[in-house]
């Protein structure tokens, strides 16, 4: 019983962290329609801006956060003025050609500049563990977990309870008549794009005492992102949360009983199975990856 | 006056358009006599990058230096860089500097990957192929005639860590190596499937028992299941194939759930860089790897090598800014062999004069700076090629075995507890 309590743990957390990095990644689908294939690089970036915070000026990666984000969501400010606005009424090929070449270009800048060594940042706290009966529970991941959800609740709320978030809510449902009632929509997409950025920004924070970055380390996790956010319902936030920690749960049993390089393989049965029963993936709504249903 | 102009400016230009290309051939058929073109195929970006440039900056100082001393036979050798970063790139690549920059020489690959295809192009081609890294045992089962590998082969490179367990730990834990209780760990690539091979196939001659075998992607976020799995086998000993990212994941995930073996060998290629060590700091003490030799015993070089030695870890430093280790010192290694044993003694740069040079070749043990020697076989595999062990001591890599390698004794057997390191 003890290995199935741990297992399930486990699975728990590296799901928090899934959700996290899909959470941005589905909101900008939700509501840009746009598919963003650079976002494991943004990953890839706030890890290095934490490390090189945390070597340079010594700060905790949790107080880096404070710089982190905000550079992130201005990071995401510029790329839709420049590259995703332009592109927003050309044919979805278009999009996905100008997001995927910014992954590439970005992987080959980070290169450039850092060489493809891994770097790590070693907290005090990195290992840190403590025991519930038969559970071992490290603090790092139950951190990172808990501020994952607390992330995930939290854009939830401002979609829902602020002005901007309703903004946003409309402009995803329907964006000619959201122009007609007044909302500035290039707004919107703007802040939603740099919110996407900004989350997947705390998730690099997050990941930073977990695991070394080089300039591959978003591109290697970003697949698992695209699979959560298609089984969540493309644009749900609450279907990415749940799809995230389903994904990691399922990974986390399949390591164990069946071995670990049998993990995709089992979560792409899932995936295939419930997207068989279920086209539209746990909260996704029909029609949704249609621009502009109206 | 206004017509003349455009008249004069066509002139010029038309024999700029001719001068030009014919200054430029002329220039390339000149340097075509003089220079001997090697290509280098390494994965230069991707995943495997970190190895791929080490390797490749191993092999450019041994271009520098051999060009310093006068060049091959006087003539200067130029490097050409083609980014093997998977199996497609490595065939593109190696087509490319053929027929692009007419390389009929290559050298390679850091991975399986790259090294199988990029010398099947070669070997169509016509062209010679120089393997130090990749490890895979097909690439000298192939019947190839201008394939050869100075390095390593999986069986090379996973065998010593049996060998240490049942020579060295288990004497210093006190067990029969008949009563070891070993774990093979591995990521699931070509490499890790089969270096773990040979290291499973080597306990089981000596008698060791294995009690778990498991792959896993080393692109995994989480270990803890396997490490679950370990701690309810409690072995005594772990071998592990692992790249970085993942051997430090385990390490951590191993240390948060207070569980860890009485001894752990690493089968490279993680645990022998210095990235390792950096992530996890003093844990890594008491770790093994066995890998490439990082450095030899300084006693079993001959003079000229200590010289070679001296002289490449001047060099790398000064360029490179950084102080060479296993992967970089192959990559010499492999550089110098095939210049100056190889190339230097052929009778003309072709490849069957290259490989008439290769199946004659004798350099005894202690003549390259890991204190490697050099006899291909008949299947073009060296024979004095031989893998090491190192230990990480005072969060440096010490090697420890074998005899010709050994610089200190190894230390914490059994390993200590985690904050004891």
């Amino acid at each position: 019983m003890d290995i199935y309590l741990q297992l399930a743990l486990s699975g728990l957390f590296i799901g928090g962290i899934y959700a996290l990095i899909s959470v941005g990644l589905t909101l900008v689908f939700g509501v840009l329609r746009v598919v963003n294939f650079a976002h494991g690089e943004y990953l890839t970036i706030a890890m290095f801006m934490t490390y090189f915070l945390f070597h340079t000026a010594g700060l905790d990666p949790f107080l880096a956060s404070v710089i982190v984000v905000p550079l992130m969501f201005l990071l995401g400010l510029v790329t839709e003025r420049l590259l995703i606005r332009p592109t927003l009424d050309a044919p979805h090929v278009v999009q996905v050609f100008v997001t995927f070449a910014l992954s590439v270009f970005l992987q080959n800048v980070l290169l450039a500049l850092f060489t493809s060594d891994f770097r790590s940042v070693r907290t005090a706290y990195a290992t840190a563990a403590f025991q519930i009966g038969p559970l071992y529970v490290s603090w790092l991941r139950l951190a990172a977990f808990l501020a994952a959800i607390a992330l995930a609740v939290g854009i939830a709320l401002f979609l829902k309870y602020s002005y901007m978030g309703s903004a946003i809510r409309a402009t995803a449902q329907d964006r000619r008549s959201a122009r007609l009632v007044g909302i500035n929509v290039d707004r919107v997409y703007a802040i939603t794009f740099a919110l996407g950025c900004a989350l997947v920004g705390a998730a690099g924070v997050l990941l930073s005492p977990l695991f070394p970055v080089n300039p591959y380390t978003g591109a290697d996790m970003i697949l698992v992102a695209f699979v959560i956010v298609v089984l969540g319902g493309m644009g749900s936030i609450g279907g990415a949360v749940l799809a995230g920690l389903m994904i990691g749960v399922v990974e986390s049993f399949s390591s164990y009983f069946l071995g670990g390089e049998m993990k995709q393989f089992v979560y792409f049965i899932c995936f295939m199975l419930i997207l068989a029963i279920r086209p539209v993936g746990f909260f996704g709504r029909k029609g949704a990856e249609v621009m502009d249903v109206t | 006056m206004s017509l003349s102009k455009p008249g004069m400016s066509r002139r010029v230009a038309s024999g700029l358009l001719i001068g030009v290309p014919a200054a430029t051939l002329l220039s390339r058929r000149t340097i075509a006599q003089e220079v001997i073109k090697i290509g280098a195929i390494f994965p230069l970006t991707g995943a495997n990058s970190v190895f791929g440039n080490q390797n490749f900056q191993g092999v450019d100082i041994a271009v520098d230096l051999v060009n310093e001393r006068g060049g091959v036979k006087g003539r200067k050798v130029a490097l050409f860089k083609g980014d093997g970063h998977n199996p497609q790139g490595a065939i593109s690549e190696t087509n490319r500097l053929m027929s692009r920059e007419g390389v009929r020489i290559f050298v390679g690959s850091s991975t399986s990957a790259a090294g199988m295809v990029g010398s099947q192009e070669a070997e169509r081609n016509g062209a010679f192929y120089w393997e130090g890294m990749a490890v895979a045992n097909g690439y000298s089962e192939r019947g190839f005639k201008h394939a050869f590998r100075v390095g390593l082969n999986a069986s090379g490179l996973g065998q010593p860590a049996p060998l240490y367990a049942a020579e060295v730990v288990a004497p210093l834990l006190k067990i029969d190596p008949k009563n070891l209780k070993v774990a093979v760990i591995a990521e699931d690539s070509a490499f890790g499937t089969d270096v773990s091979k040979a290291a499973i196939e080597q306990a089981e001659k000596l008698g060791i028992r294995i009690g778990l075998k498991e792959l896993y992607s080393a692109r995994t976020t989480d270990l803890s299941p396997l490490v679950l799995k370990l701690r309810s086998l409690a072995p005594d000993v772990i071998i592990a194939t692992q790249f970085i990212n993942d051997a430090i994941l385990l390490q951590r995930q191993m240390k948060e759930m207070g569980f860890a073996p009485k001894a752990f060998i690493g089968t490279s290629a993680g645990h022998s860089t210095i990235s390792f060590a950096e992530a996890i700091g003093k844990d890594v003490n008491g770790i093994f790897s066995s890998s490439f030799p990082l450095e030899a015993n300084p006693a079993s070089l001959t003079a000229a090598t200590r010289a070679d030695l001296e002289e490449f870890t001047k060099r790398y430093k000064a360029k490179y800014n950084v102080t060479p280790a296993v992967q970089e010192s192959l990559g010499f290694v492999v550089g110098l062999s095939l210049l100056r044993d190889i190339v230097a003694n052929a009778s003309d740069v072709t490849a069957p004069a290259l490989r008439e040079a290769a199946v004659k070749a004798d350099v005894p043990v202690g003549s390259y700076i890991n204190g490697w020697g050099m006899k291909l076989d008949e299947k073009g595999q060296n024979q004095r090629a031989f893998g090491s062990v190192v230990q990480w001591q005072d969060q440096r890599m010490i090697p420890v075995y074998p005899q010709a390698s050994k610089l200190k004794e190894p230390i914490m057997v059994p390993l200590p507890a985690w904050n004891a390191r």
